[in-house]
């Protein structure tokens, strides 16, 4: 044997290189020989040391950022009781999306998600798909992330990784927390530091965590801001939101840091208050000029709240702080495409394929602007490479969907049929894919199965005009009248801005007087 | 949108026909959102703890399999 590394060392170092699974195998070896040899002119022991570093190295493996993630349960949407107001003024909440009227786009040209707002260019665990009206929709709802919604919070996906990380380990979990004795570990700032957040981010314990957080900071007198935090944290995750805010504000007062900032605008974005949360950010940003992460929070809710001008606006400002920042550059991207201006989101998509991104999303969006900035030559390979890079059924239903617009729109329908049928068979629940193919089904004379189509299509989503309102003409042609016109009002309720919907509606009323 | 189809009808005597045809309407194309890392890591993380679930299940199905046998 050569020269070897100081087995303490090369475990730190492989942390530092972000080989977390073998600094934490390293550190259970050294533990297991647990020699207790302390160093003279440390107050720590070796073993301290590496289970401090393995605890550390476990955090990291599934650590996710918690001020990004953020994931509402069905029981947290429906039995929301921190609602101040049933039914909020508008541009007040971000439950009523259609009230603030920004320049937002017409559904007739963005889709909209089932809250009624339009597609983002970006998604994150938060924005997956708003708030939905009613149960029955929050149970449907249609998800990017393939997976059901959880009931509430508490049993989503943090549980889910928890307990998957322990079936990991054959041993079973590092540590048994039952048996920890809190108190003493409270003692100790360094290890209670590494040891929370073990806790909190590897075990999904929050009670504990909170135990610990609430021991450590009457250890360190409350003077210590980072404790005040992770209690907000511990309380916002227990759903004590006006507690998680008190915590949040009184570290603020302690020592000014953007993240508690943004911990404390998304306790506000939780209360459904976007306003107070846009003042937190705009007086953080006051603190801390220029700040992307704070620019960045505004543009979202502006967003969110339906008001996509100014959220471009400060995406915009954003990409001045940071020309790399991909959430912006995509939302710009897909403002421009749905502006009708796609040769301008093609260059913005382009420069996130130079930047490094590489997938199936980006390629799919790529294609689309090709085609219809008219440069056909790239359109076809783009989507092939989307269709190549797909990692489910569900994305690549998503390419096949939209190799369909590309065949309708160089007038091959044969070709748009089989890409929607394709979409069918990656992905069941694809109600544009439905509307669409019943399209093509009518112009091909077959009104039954038109029909079957349409129904279903606007059952599995209710909140887009499309399939209501070719319902409504469908039936109006063959001269059911009463069909069609219930399929009108949901056709004008989805949209209500919608001409032909309106027309159809004032048809129809004459009809029935002259009845 | 309307598509308007104009018939003439010159032999009768001359009359404009004018018929209004509502076109059916076809959903848009959808860009799909990009996703953010957190996103991206929590799914890789979801489909390792799946596929290790999976795994833990087929060897313990194997298991009773051959101590039934």
């Amino acid at each position: 044997m050569g020269l070897e590394m100081e087995p303490l060392l090369q475990a730190w170092s492989y942390f530092r290189r972000r080989k977390f699974q073998l600094c934490a195998d390293l550190c259970s070896q050294l533990l297991e020989k647990c020699p207790g040899y302390q160093e003279p002119d440390s107050e720590f022991t070796v073993s301290q040391a590496a289970w401090s570093l393995k605890t550390r190295a476990l955090t990291e493996m599934v650590y996710v950022d918690e001020i990004d993630i953020d994931q509402e349960g069905i029981a947290e949407m429906m039995l929301d009781e921190n609602a101040i107001a049933q039914v909020a003024r508008p541009g007040t909440s971000l439950k009523l999306p259609g009230t603030s009227q920004g320049g937002g786009p017409s559904p007739a040209i963005r889709p909209v998600t089932q809250s009624g707002r339009p597609v983002t260019g970006f998604v994150r665990p938060s924005t997956q798909s708003g708030r939905p009206g009613t149960m029955e929709q929050a149970i449907r709802t249609p998800r990017t992330a393939h997976t059901a919604r959880p009931i509430t919070s508490a049993s989503g996906r943090y549980i889910r990784l928890g307990t998957a990380s322990m079936l990991t380990n054959p041993e079973g979990p590092f540590l048994n927390l039952s048996r920890l004795n809190l108190a003493k570990y409270a003692q100790k700032p360094k290890l209670a530091k590494a040891l929370f957040e073990y806790i909190f981010h590897h075990e999904n314990d929050v009670k504990n965590a909170l135990d610990l957080a609430a021991l450590a900071t009457e250890h360190a007198q409350y003077k210590d801001w980072w404790w005040k935090v992770q209690i907000g944290k511990c309380y916002y995750r227990l759903g004590l939101y006006r507690e998680a805010e008190k915590q949040f504000k009184s570290a603020l007062k302690q020592q000014d840091m953007v993240d508690t900032i943004l911990y404390l605008a998304k306790v506000y974005f939780r209360l459904d208050q976007p306003l107070t949360a846009l003042h937190v950010f705009k007086q953080g940003l006051a603190r801390f000029p220029g700040e992307v992460t704070l620019l960045c929070g505004i543009a979202r809710i502006y967003e969110e709240m339906n008001n996509i001008s100014l959220a471009a606006e400060y995406y915009r400002e954003v990409l001045k702080q940071d020309n790399t920042h991909v959430e912006a550059i995509a939302c710009i991207g897909s403002n421009h495409f749905y502006s009708d201006q796609p040769e301008i989101a093609l260059r913005f998509y382009r420069r996130l394929l130079q930047m490094g991104v590489y997938n199936c999303q980006l390629f799919n969006n790529l294609g689309l602007c090709c085609f219809y900035a008219q440069q056909y030559d790239m359109t076809l390979t783009s989507l092939e490479r989307a269709l190549s890079l797909a990692e489910n059924e569900e994305e690549a239903a998503d390419v096949w969907y939209n190799l369909g617009h590309v065949a309708v729109g160089i007038g091959d329908l044969n070709l748009a049929y089989q890409c929607f049928k394709l979409t069918l068979a990656n992905n069941n629940d694809h109600a544009e894919a439905y509307n669409n193919l019943a399209v093509l089904e009518i112009r091909r004379g077959h009104i039954e199965q038109a029909r079957a189509l349409l129904q279903t299509a606007s059952s599995l989503a209710p909140h887009m005009y499309e399939p209501h309102f070719n319902f409504a003409a469908l039936s109006d042609q063959v001269g059911d009248l009463q069909r069609s016109f219930i399929a009108a009002q949901k056709s004008k309720e989805a949209f209500p801005g919608h001409v032909d919907t309106q027309q159809l509606i004032k048809q129809l009323k004459q009809h029935f007087a002259m009845l | 949108m309307k598509c308007t189809y104009f018939y003439f009808s010159f032999y009768t005597s001359g009359q404009l026909s004018v018929e209004d045809v509502a076109i059916m309407v076809l959903c848009k194309p959808k860009l799909l959102p990009l996703k953010s890392v957190t996103l991206e890591k929590l799914e890789k993380m979801q489909r390792a703890a799946q596929e290790t679930i999976r795994q833990q299940e087929a060897a313990q199905r194997e298991q009773q399999q051959q101590s039934q046998q």
